[in-house]
């Protein structure tokens, strides 16, 4: 359905979801309301939309931190239909935990999923190796700069191979330099690790460089206000920044945002 | 880095430079009013009657530190055990805490006598005493830390349908360990206060084994003034070590990760 969204080497299982009217309210005033969405297996979804929108609800409802009010979603994952789909999750936030080193930030999960000592730190340095911070294993969480921390957590959700990957606005307080270099390795991990995804962003010219297809929500509606599909396939690289097409794109998707701010 | 070797020096002096200057204010105000020994002692005299009085003194600490020691020691132990208690759920935490907080208001005056009632007079009642005063700031400070997880990091703990031990042992508990200390320091400054006033209220002074506080009763009804000061100058220095451990302890535990543990840079 999407150009190239359903490669996924390595034999991994992946996931698709379907949401049928899903809806969330706090203290009786709804953020989500209908929200009715289809994911395909291995699909990079961008969420735009104003605050209030219901982004982070929406990521946190897929994540079971937060449960919806009404109706229904569903993860079938292919081939392994009867397990539950294991989950990254990047929060606004580094969230690493101060008091243990790098490696042992990323060995956490593996730690919580009850992985041997051995297999767990061999893991979690080869993600970091993959998230470039192979030399700071040792180090502490204070020893690094906002855009090593991001990658730490980044490596520490993708640690666990997860088929469902959620982004919560995860690089929106580095400068663009670091931003763009980190939206780069997220390509180039996508092609690697075959998760679904959600990236929840303010930026429409992040979601365009990221997305397969770019979600924009409405608080008026309290769902999806318009879809548009990204055309640029799974083998974009950070080339693509300077392709008019792709700021063509950028400058579409602006429009139906705006749209739906006026409407 | 210069500017920090700079401050390493300064660190020293500036405490040492304050209590020069309380003691040579000590010295000017006994010349200018000229105070007698019975009221105001030099630093010289108080030195003197603590050299003479060494043997008594010496002892007295003794059992003062015992029973600081104990005290603090059960504050620390039994306050972390109640800390985890109220940290694990509102219920019991709307439930115990108003108790624990009647508990801190009972004066100790109060409670003295009803000590020496239940578990006789002595280092017991001390113990039972010293342990109060520094129960309650270290469950305070404990639960408070225990209750306060960033939200974020729990939320990393649910995604992976941590168990409750699992969060427990590998979030909370280090998350609440800079807290904890906090009100082990504050336990520790009291422990010595506490087990004095234990002594001075219920101490006993069988076979010569009263305390410090046991001593400030002896030695203001002998009107030895300066052998008073010197039994104070010594609680105020072993208090001082007393909370020196508790820091060091801290340094040891957070000096890898903690913000309190790591240099200052201002």
């Amino acid at each position: 359905m999407v150009p190239g969204a359903v490669v996924n080497d390595g034999g991994r299982a992946a996931l698709s979801i379907q949401m049928a009217g899903v809806g969330k309210a706090y203290a009786g005033s709804a953020v989500l309301e209908n929200l009715w969405l289809r994911v395909e297996e291995g699909e990079l979804i961008a969420l735009v939309g104003p605050s209030g929108c219901g982004k982070t609800t929406l990521l946190r409802i897929l994540a079971g931190l937060t449960a919806a009010d009404r109706g229904e979603f569903h993860f079938s994952l292919t081939p392994e239909p009867a397990r539950a789909p294991r989950i990254g999750y990047l929060f606004q936030e580094p969230t690493l935990l101060p008091w243990l080193t790098v490696r042992g930030n990323v060995e956490l999960p593996l730690r919580i999923l009850g992985t041997k000592a051995d297999r767990r730190r061999e893991r979690a340095a080869a993600m970091l190796a993959r998230v470039g911070l192979a030399d700071w294993q040792k180090a502490r969480p204070r020893e690094l700069s906002l855009g090593m921390k991001m990658r730490v957590a980044l490596a520490r959700a993708l640690v666990v191979e997860p088929e469902l990957l959620l982004l919560d606005e995860p690089f929106a307080a580095l400068d663009e330099i670091g931003r763009n270099r980190l939206n780069d390795d997220l390509l180039a991990l996508r092609r690697a690790g075959g998760w679904t995804a959600f990236f929840v962003t303010h930026s429409v010219a992040e979601a365009v460089f990221l997305a397969d297809r770019v979600v924009i929500l409405s608080p008026r509606r309290r769902g999806v206000l318009a879809e548009v599909p990204i055309p640029f396939g799974r083998n974009r690289d950070h080339g693509l920044r300077r392709e008019p097409s792709y700021w063509r794109m950028v400058a579409e998707v602006a429009g139906h945002l705006e749209a739906g701010g006026q409407s | 880095m210069k500017a920090a070797r700079i401050r390493r020096g300064e660190r020293w002096i500036w405490p040492l430079l304050a209590a020069g200057a309380a003691i040579v204010a000590w010295v000017l105000v006994k010349a200018f009013w000229q105070f007698p020994a019975y009221i105001l002692p030099g630093p010289l005299e108080v030195l003197a009657a603590g050299w003479d009085e060494r043997e008594r003194l010496l002892r007295a600490t003794g059992t003062t530190l015992t029973g600081a020691a104990a005290g603090f020691g059960l504050a620390a132990i039994l306050g972390a055990l109640l800390a985890l208690a109220l940290g694990g759920s509102w219920r019991i935490r709307a439930g115990l805490y108003p108790l624990v907080l009647v508990l801190q208001m009972v004066p100790v005056i109060v409670l003295a006598p009803l000590f020496m009632i239940w578990v006789g007079a002595g280092l017991p009642s001390v113990i039972l005493i010293t342990f109060l005063i520094g129960f309650f700031p270290v469950v305070a400070a404990t639960t408070q830390g225990l209750i306060s997880t960033d939200r974020g990091q729990r939320d990393l703990f649910r995604l992976h349908r941590a168990a409750p031990w699992q969060e427990l042992l590998w979030l909370k508990l280090p998350s609440a360990l800079p807290w904890y200390f906090a009100g082990l320091r504050v336990a520790a400054s009291l422990a010595m206060i506490g087990a004095i006033a234990g002594e001075f209220f219920a101490g006993s002074s069988g076979g010569g084994t009263g305390g410090l506080g046991f001593l400030v009763i002896y030695y203001n009804a002998q009107l030895m003034i300066p052998a008073l000061f010197a039994a104070g100058l010594i609680a105020c220095l072993t208090g001082f070590v007393f909370v020196s451990l508790v820091l060091t302890a801290q340094w040891l535990c957070l000096r890898r990760w903690h913000e309190s543990a790591l240099p200052a840079d201002d």
